[in-house]
């Protein structure tokens, strides 16, 4: 008797938990932790940097289970559409062909977008001097390609790479002219290492870094959209948000 | 340098274990699958001997990450519509089980092609042998063709192993922390790309150093008792 009443409560439960919308669903999130210091892994092997305390903290803030989980970059929207993750907790450039593809959240921060040279290089010419070079940059990110074309010209070399780490090989081995990313990304990872610098002020133009970054969902995501976005202001007006800018990027995040 | 690197050895030994434990867990399901199809293409139906080989040019043809991507990616896909027509909702397929499925199927053609040679020069007197002691086909096959065809096919099977090893670097793509997808996250996290592949390319030598040993002894064990 006890049994069957466990079992019927279980297969209850089960029955439930499988609805869609189901409160104590968690919200799966995914993100790349190979981009330290976004997000990366620890030496216990626990997802740790910005975008993972982030999501925590909005997760808290909504009072949501959070499940997140480390995803391939190259595989992160596949895992979007196909129902694996709910959100890519990577923050990507809001681009209008993004946008019109996948809900967005609220922009979280904006970015400058900038070339880096080793430190020997000479640069009196600026981005002029790039031209006729091949250009590095991340596979996947077509925004980052349109503003190499903008800048260098439509008949940009353009050379994309998995990761930084293999770019910045290659821009070391003379393979590549610059590489071309984000200023958190090469401020942060390499031009504090004093051995690169940028060829010219980042740039901020939202005709290139368009709406910001934020976090992207699958279209028809409204309900799930509006709650982050909630949480995502909260955590955005307390200290904490720019305290973990801080630590991690070593200076303040733009917002607006 | 390597200070920075010496505290992730033990995330990275998981890594190790996983693509030990993906190929090893792929590579029965592989001969088995394999000689299913192998003994396929010899059946006197006409339309399994040819379903036989189209499976295994399909398979063979097909690249591996693709197929990949298809049982993962695409049972997800099948599932949601499945969710969205009838209201079943099922958990979709894990990484490592979707790698699996995959690769199983993959290296089950490959490894098909290799058994379906031995048989072709399978010496006639054997089975003609087991059918005059009163043996079953069913029988003679269980007890005779595969034991031999088994332990001709050793050396081939071996190359076939190594080569899944280093495939099964593909399950990463889809998430499953295996070694080469801890190597590019322990690189991401320390800045110290070079080591941490040249630490990883150790690794994958130390495992088909491993893997070639176990193919010395069973081949050695082969020649002398004539067991596998």
């Amino acid at each position: 008797m006890q049994m069957t009443r466990i079992l019927a409560m279980a297969a209850g439960l089960w029955l439930a938990s499988t609805l869609p919308g189901f409160a104590d669903e968690p919200i799966r999130i995914g993100i790349d932790a190979s981009y330290r210091p976004f997000a990366y892994v620890d030496e216990q092997g626990n997802l740790a940097g910005f975008e993972v305390e982030l999501a925590k903290a909005v997760c808290e803030e909504i009072k949501a289970k959070c499940d997140i989980s480390n995803v391939p970059w190259d595989g992160i929207f596949a895992a979007l559409e196909a129902d694996k993750i709910d959100m890519v907790g990577t923050t990507v450039t809001k681009t209008p062909e993004r946008a019109a593809k996948y809900d967005t959240s609220i922009t979280i921060n904006r970015v400058g977008y900038g070339f880096m040279v080793p430190e020997s290089t000479d640069i009196s010419k600026g981005i002029e001097g790039l031209k006729g070079q091949p250009i590095g940059t991340i596979n996947g990110t077509e925004p980052y390609y349109k503003f190499i074309r903008g800048m260098v010209g439509d008949d940009a070399d353009i050379r994309g790479y998995p990761s930084p780490d293999a770019a910045v090989l290659d821009l070391d081995a003379g393979r590549i002219g610059a590489f071309m990313s984000d200023n958190f990304q090469l401020q942060g990872q390499f031009i504090s290492t004093g051995k690169y610098k940028f060829v010219a002020e980042p740039d901020y133009d939202s005709k290139w870094t368009g709406a910001g970054r934020g976090w992207i969902f699958r279209k028809g995501s409204d309900a799930l959209v509006k709650r982050i976005d909630e949480g995502l202001k909260g955590v955005m007006a307390k200290p904490i948000f720019q305290e973990m800018a801080m630590k991690h990027f070593g200076m303040r995040l733009r917002t607006e | 340098m390597y200070d920075t690197v010496a505290p992730f050895l033990g995330f990275w030994t998981v890594g190790t274990i996983v693509t030990l434990g993906l190929s090893a867990a792929v590579f029965p399901a592989a001969l088995a699958i394999g000689l299913v199809a192998a003994f396929s293409r010899f059946s006197n139906v006409a339309a399994i001997a040819r379903l036989a080989r189209a499976y295994s040019s399909l398979f063979r043809g097909l690249p591996e990450l693709l197929v990949i991507f298809a049982v993962y990616f695409g049972s997800s896909i099948l599932l949601q519509k499945l969710k969205a027509t009838s209201g079943v909702a099922l958990p979709g397929l894990s990484p490592f089980v979707a790698a699996f499925i995959a690769l199983a199927v993959q290296f089950g053609a490959y490894a098909s092609v290799v058994f379906a040679d031995w048989l072709r020069v399978f010496p006639k007197g054997l089975i003609e042998a087991g059918a005059a002691v009163g043996m079953s086909p069913a029988r003679v096959r269980r007890r005779i063709i595969i034991p031999i065809l088994l332990r001709q096919a050793t050396p081939s099977l071996g190359n076939l192993f190594l080569v899944l090893l280093k495939i099964s670097a593909l399950a990463s793509l889809i998430g499953v922390e295996e070694l080469s997808r801890r190597t590019g996250i322990v690189a991401g996290s320390t800045r110290e790309p070079l080591l941490c592949y040249s630490v990883a390319a150790l690794l994958y030598l130390c495992i088909s150093a491993i893997a070639g040993l176990l193919q010395a002894y069973i081949e050695r064990r082969a020649r002398r008792t004539g067991r596998v």
